[in-house]
């Protein structure tokens, strides 16, 4: 196993707050929910997973923030139309990788519902088209407001875009409050999302 | 490439500014030094970023001093130019002469001539460069190719039209000799480098492009005929562009590299984002004309 103090990035004597509050900072940036449908998502994985370790290596237990996962394509899912079967097989390829496969079967495809628009946005998302994804999936919200799945996409970007530009603050140095309230909105995303990053709320 | 990918000279540490400069100086004596002093003249803070980035990967580098042109007498400190040094120099070498390729296309005969003299020049460093780089050669060439059918059909996908460019780009992460995740992790951090760069030159070249008819991602997409953008399109280029910069930020912090962590960051978070701000408020070109 590797050096656990190496992992979090704190010294040798560092207190249990520091570890605690470093282990925090990491947990955040490498959350399962910053990797969403990302194709390196399973590196984030991993990292997550040795950060864990490492902080239980160090302080006894695994952390509040221990995660096996993030949301993934939930082949549960299954929309009531004719084409349901084409959708799932195509959501099963989009969550292997297989973005070609999912593209081909998509274009194949005539009668273009919101799932349709969705699963389009997704596979434009993970090709770092970014633009089309946007698009895709704005229309998939207009033809169908109800769907969560479909607004969370579409959140999920902005999101990380106001995650991106917060960075550091302003003029460098995040303010307490900044920081509190951007980790209980990321918390409320999270939980939507069917993941938790503050495990009391 | 166009010196885009800068830091934020505000927001650097002393410290880190030297070590910026090391890195910029090491590539202009690993260019003198396989190419001679007349490629040092097309070096960039483009190619600078991705010497950085391949140099971070190792704990340590040796550092030089030594007088040149621009620092007569006091000399300069410098990297000793090394693999990933001289990788960054023959990569910089093949997409200037691309570059100037492109110039001699779009420009008329008169306009394009100083490209024309340049290219006439600098084909034997190109034809060394390639042999150093084949496969890289070859991608560069396909991906122009590409653009070139897309730019003819005038089609309206700012993601089609910057694919090629990222794709050329994320290309580079196979030249270094890393292991199989920090190549997949770079490959993945260039691609939307490589995006972020092709749109950002898109925008700054909106205007004169339009006035010479040439093709224009952007004013394609928002069927444009003005340079003048809508407050709704620039947010949403904005939109698009700072969620390259996160997937490069998010795919940055998953590479395991040694050193020069806080000028990356500057880059990523500071740097890029600045460079948006001017390239979309039109200071950008003012500030390059001075």
């Amino acid at each position: 196993m590797n050096d656990p103090y190496k992992t979090l990035g704190v010294s040798r004597n560092a207190t249990e707050d520091e570890i605690k509050k470093t282990y925090r900072e990491l947990a955040r940036k490498y959350h399962p929910d910053n990797y969403v449908n990302n194709p390196l998502a399973d590196l984030a994985e991993e990292k997550m997973k040795e950060i864990n370790e490492a902080y239980a290596s160090l302080l006894g237990n695994s952390g509040n923030n221990s995660q096996t996962g993030g949301q993934q394509w939930q082949s549960s899912y299954r929309p009531n139309t004719a084409n349901s079967n084409i959708y799932a097989q195509i959501r099963a390829y989009i969550s292997m990788g297989n973005i070609m496969q999912a593209e081909s079967l998509l274009n194949s495809i005539s009668d273009r519902n919101a799932e349709w628009e969705f699963l389009k946005g997704s596979v434009a998302y993970r090709k770092g088209w970014f633009d089309e994804a946007k698009r895709h999936y704005e229309t998939a919200c207009n033809m169908n407001p109800s769907n969560m799945e479909y607004r969370n996409a579409l959140n999920y970007m902005s999101r990380m875009n106001n995650t991106y530009r917060t960075y550091g603050g302003p003029s460098s140095g995040m303010s307490g409050c900044d920081c509190c309230a951007n980790l209980i909105c990321a918390d409320c995303c999270c939980e939507l999302m069917g993941g938790d990053l503050i495990s009391c709320c | 490439m166009f010196g885009y990918v800068r830091p934020l000279k505000t927001n650097l540490s002393d410290e880190s500014a030297a070590r910026f400069r090391v890195v910029y100086c090491g590539l202009c004596h690993a260019l003198k030094k396989r190419y001679g002093s007349f490629m040092s003249l097309f070096l960039n803070y483009d190619f600078t970023f991705l010497a950085l980035v391949l140099d971070s990967f190792k704990e340590t580098g040796r550092v030089c001093n030594k007088r040149c042109i621009s620092k007569p007498f006091y000399g300069c400190h410098y990297r000793e130019p090394d693999s990933s040094l001289f990788l960054s120099a023959d990569i910089s070498v093949i997409l200037t002469y691309y570059k100037l390729k492109d110039t001699v296309r779009d420009e008329s005969f008169f306009k394009s001539l100083l490209a024309r003299l340049l290219i006439l020049i600098m084909k034997r460093n190109y034809e060394k460069a390639k042999k150093h780089l084949p496969e890289f050669d070859q991608t560069v060439r396909i991906e122009l190719q590409k653009l070139d059918k897309i730019e003819k059909q005038n089609k309206e996908s700012i993601d089609l039209a910057a694919d090629t460019f990222a794709l050329l780009l994320s290309s580079t992460a196979k030249e270094a000799d890393l292991t199989k995740k920090n190549e997949r992790i770079l490959s993945e951090m260039f691609y939307h480098i490589g995006r972020f760069i092709y749109i950002v030159d898109a925008i700054n070249d909106l205007q004169d492009d339009l006035k010479k008819k040439r093709y224009n991602p952007i004013a394609a997409r928002f069927s444009l005929t003005t340079a003048n953008l809508s407050e709704d399109e620039r947010n949403t280029l904005y939109f698009t562009i700072d969620h390259s910069l996160s997937s490069a930020s998010s795919a940055f912090e998953l590479l395991d590299i040694s050193r020069d962590r806080d000028i990356i960051i500057n880059i990523l978070y500071f740097g890029l984002r600045a460079v948006t701000a001017q390239v979309m408020n039109g200071t950008w070109g003012k500030r390059k004309r001075k």
